[in-house]
């Protein structure tokens, strides 16, 4: 019989008071912490438009934390300030106890479409954070190979990215990701531009990935079920205005399968999120 | 007050008062701004270099001198000369091409054999035949019509024979299946999508026709443009042959600018 | 797609040559076009001052590179069109990059560039004469104000390419601005400089050629000049003949290194 454990809610703290701009104590835990985010910015007509409603999380280190939401969300924005690309229209964030105010050597990111760059191989694409950020060839090459290794690609190293198909370019771009070790994995909707199987075969990866190098993963999606799946906590979002609905815990154990019996155990967790979605299209009717 | 027009005073107001009309005002006044430090720029390196004016002229200088040809007769004939040189060598070129792009573009036979020619002829700078054109058709105005022609020719080609083919597939079958003629289909369809390329490629090819006319006058000739500022060369008055080049380039934009209102009309569904 | 551009694809007929049977095709047409020439020629006595037939073209082609006339005005347009062409990239690519990266400068002078087409350089070249005397300078002087144009706008339009994606790709990365020019925004630029540099060879052959036709004491232009007020053409024809292998083997190796460079 399938025990379905009690789902626990987090609510969001939304901090009113004034902003604290000091960096908190050696033992906070969080690798990131977000205080009051908020983004916005000018239409044509010079009006404010608000991107992001003021929001605060934490994200532990070794925690898989999923965003989901529809499209007009701000859960790419809000990734994107994690990761020093977009700067908060007010608020601060903190990566390992330090403001976050550009893009940091701590950070890795994939992409939608693993953007590698045509005319470097596999391996050299790969090996672009070691190259642009100066950090030793011989170690970051030997640790490339070992990535390509670890997602199967390593014969394909040498090839061309025109070779290779969209779910390996995929592989290639987390592994690119990883090659410098950041205490931090990005990911912006990573497996919304492949089919089905590939998408199935990638999240497992993901999983195999994340439980054996314990790197806080943050992981943008519109698909519940991959949000649930893979995630410890789920941040649920939803557009007009964009703010975060809720934050919910995922008990379920690892590794989590792709069969019956593991699905069935987040399906509950699947229909909560869905229950919530359809609240807020029966809110916006009504309002 | 005709319905219509109302709506174009309407029309009017609304631009008059859009951010549009800013935006235009702006545009312009950056291209004035950067034109008079241009000017500015010119005339400093001219006085401050103390280079003999006949060697490389002022902005004073030049203006001076195109202010003196605009209303010489003799500058007016010739620009007529010229002007026609072009526009009749850019015609016979672009005709030349239709024609042999629809017969290369239908028949398979004519393009395997034709084309291979056409590659290696395009290597050849053909300006270089302007002296075997001279010699052929003399010094008169049919030599500088074939020599344009020659240059428009082969850019053209190309863009008829992309044109006509680039009718997307479905369309061609479609008129196939309802049982249009070789003819039919050309003149309903794969012409339509060619004149997009055609008009494209024309307004690339206004310039060779200056040029083109140019140097045919340059290589021999008695009158034109051309033959004007090789007088001038000979006599040192630098200041007018600028002012004449300058006179090429509003030629060959005013065409540009022609061909091109001329092509958003007749091709009005392609941007 | 600007004037530029559209004169390159005019210019670079990109007729693919499917298989080793269109060669074996194409050799016959252009022996059976040989043989239709002569013939149609002699047959009706066509003097050659009219049109050479083919064999008086053979003949004084091998009659001027015996003499040497050849190889020695071969060489001087050569240096003229190389030094030029040298001259035109330098100064093409510089101010095409300078346009192209500075953010507002293309904004400013758009509009000139767009006029700036429509000049007609190589018209210059009496003037170069002026400024250069009738040696070899004034030829590079005219080749590489013909030929400094097309390369310009190829790099401005190269630069001008945004590749959104990768260049957030890269600065997500902890990538430079130097960084992600010299790894992303080059590359990117180089297939439109290569179609500008492509162009601008064989401008530079026309100013080079030009100005010989203006005024200048050696080179093929020159050859070409002399030979029609001798109405000798079958050396013309041979002139051009040569001009024309010039202008393949530069356009040939242009083409073979963007082929290489750029095999993505």
């Amino acid at each position: 019989m399938l025990q379905s454990s009690p789902i626990r809610v987090v609510h969001p703290s939304i901090e009113t008071s004034a902003q604290n701009k000091h960096v908190t104590g050696v033992d906070n835990p969080s690798v990131i912490s977000a205080k009051s985010i908020r983004k916005t910015y000018l239409d044509r007509a010079g009006r404010e438009i608000e991107a992001l409603q003021g929001l605060s999380l934490d994200i532990q280190a070794g925690e898989f934390v999923a965003i989901v939401g529809p499209s007009g969300c701000g859960k790419t924005t809000l990734l994107k300030m994690l990761s020093g690309l977009v700067e908060p229209s007010s608020g601060v964030i903190y990566l390992d106890g330090r403001a976050v105010t550009g893009p940091s050597t701590d950070v890795g990111m994939v992409f939608q479409h693993a953007t590698l760059l045509p005319w470097r191989t596999v391996l050299r694409n790969v090996e672009i954070p070691i190259d642009v950020q100066r950090l030793d060839r011989q170690r970051g090459r030997k640790r490339a190979l070992e990535l390509l290794d670890m997602v199967g690609l390593a014969s394909f190293a040498d090839r061309y990215p025109s070779e290779l198909s969209g779910g390996m370019q995929q592989r290639v771009g987390i592994c690119r990701a990883l090659v410098h070790d950041p205490r931090v994995l990005l990911m912006d909707e990573p497996f919304g531009a492949l089919d089905a199987m590939t998408r199935d075969d990638l999240t497992l990866e993901l999983q195999r990935i994340w439980m054996e190098s314990g790197k806080s993963i943050v992981f943008v999606t519109h698909s519940i079920s991959e949000a649930v799946f893979l995630a410890d906590r789920v941040i649920v979002m939803c557009p007009r205005p964009s703010r975060v609905v809720e934050i919910l815990r995922i008990d379920v154990g690892r590794p989590r399968l792709l069969n019956k019996v593991s699905r069935s155990a987040l399906m509950d967790y699947e229909d909560h999120i869905r229950g919530l979605f359809n609240v807020m299209e029966i809110k916006r009717n009504d309002s | 007050m005709t319905v219509r027009g109302s709506e174009q005073r309407a029309r009017l107001a609304a631009f008059i008062q859009s951010p549009r009309l800013a935006r235009t005002i702006g545009a312009v006044g950056i291209v004035t701004v950067v034109g008079l430090f241009g000017i500015t720029f010119w005339a400093l390196v001219v006085h401050l270099s103390g280079v003999d004016q006949r060697l490389f002229p002022g902005p004073l200088a030049v203006g001076t001198a195109m202010m003196d040809l605009l209303i010489s007769e003799r500058f007016w004939s010739n620009f007529l000369v010229t002007t026609q040189e072009a526009v009749t060598g850019l015609s016979v070129g672009c005709l030349a091409a239709i024609l042999v792009g629809i017969v290369v573009a239908n028949s398979r036979a004519v393009e395997i054999v034709f084309m291979p020619y056409a590659v290696a002829l395009q290597s050849m700078p053909k300006m270089a035949l302007a002296p075997l054109i001279v010699v052929w058709f003399g010094f008169g105005f049919s030599s500088k019509v074939i020599l344009v022609a020659t240059l428009v020719f082969f850019p053209m080609l190309v863009n008829v024979i992309a044109g006509l083919r680039s009718s997307p597939s479905e369309e061609v079958q479609m008129l196939r299946a309802s049982g249009a003629s070789r003819l039919q289909l050309l003149y309903f369809l794969q012409f339509p999508n060619a004149l997009s390329f055609i008009f494209a490629a024309l307004e690339a090819c206004v310039v060779l026709g200056v040029i083109g006319a140019i140097i045919g006058e340059y290589v021999g000739a008695e009158g034109g443009i051309g033959y004007q500022m090789l007088q001038y060369y000979k006599q040192f008055r630098t200041a007018e042959f600028f002012a004449l080049m300058i006179v090429l380039a509003a030629l060959g934009f005013g065409q540009y600018l022609l061909v091109g209102a001329v092509r958003r009309r007749v091709v009005f569904w392609s941007r | 797609m600007n004037i530029t551009a559209r004169l390159a694809l005019g210019s670079k007929l990109q007729y693919q040559l499917r298989s080793n049977s269109v060669y074996v095709l194409a050799g016959i047409v252009l022996f059976g076009t040989l043989a239709m020439w002569e013939a149609s020629v002699r047959l009706l006595e066509i003097g050659s001052f009219v049109m050479p037939a083919p064999s008086d073209v053979v003949v004084s082609f091998i009659r001027i590179v015996k003499s040497g006339e050849l190889f020695a005005a071969a060489k001087i347009t050569l240096i003229e069109v190389l030094v030029g062409f040298g001259i035109a990239a330098v100064v093409g690519l510089t101010l095409g990059g300078l346009v192209g990266l500075i953010p507002f400068a293309e904004r400013f002078l758009m509009p000139y560039v767009v006029a700036g087409q429509c000049i007609p350089t190589i018209t210059i070249a009496p003037l170069t004469l002026l400024w250069f005397g009738f040696g070899v300078e004034s030829k590079i002087a005219t080749a590489a104000m013909a030929a400094w144009f097309p390369i310009f706008i190829g790099t401005l339009n190269g630069f001008r390419v945004q590749s959104p994606a990768e260049q957030e790709m890269l600065t997500s990365f902890y990538g430079s601005a130097w960084q992600i020019f010299r790894m992303l925004r080059i590359p990117r630029a180089l297939p439109y400089i290569f179609t500008g540099l492509d162009v601008g060879f064989v401008f530079a052959i026309l100013g080079a050629i030009v100005g010989e036709f203006i005024g200048g004491s050696a080179g093929l232009g020159v050859r070409i000049l002399e030979a029609s007020t001798f109405y000798d053409i079958p050396s013309m024809f041979a002139y051009l003949l040569t001009l024309s292998l010039i202008g393949l083997t530069g356009h040939g190796v242009i083409n073979g290194i963007q082929r290489r460079l750029l095999f993505w």
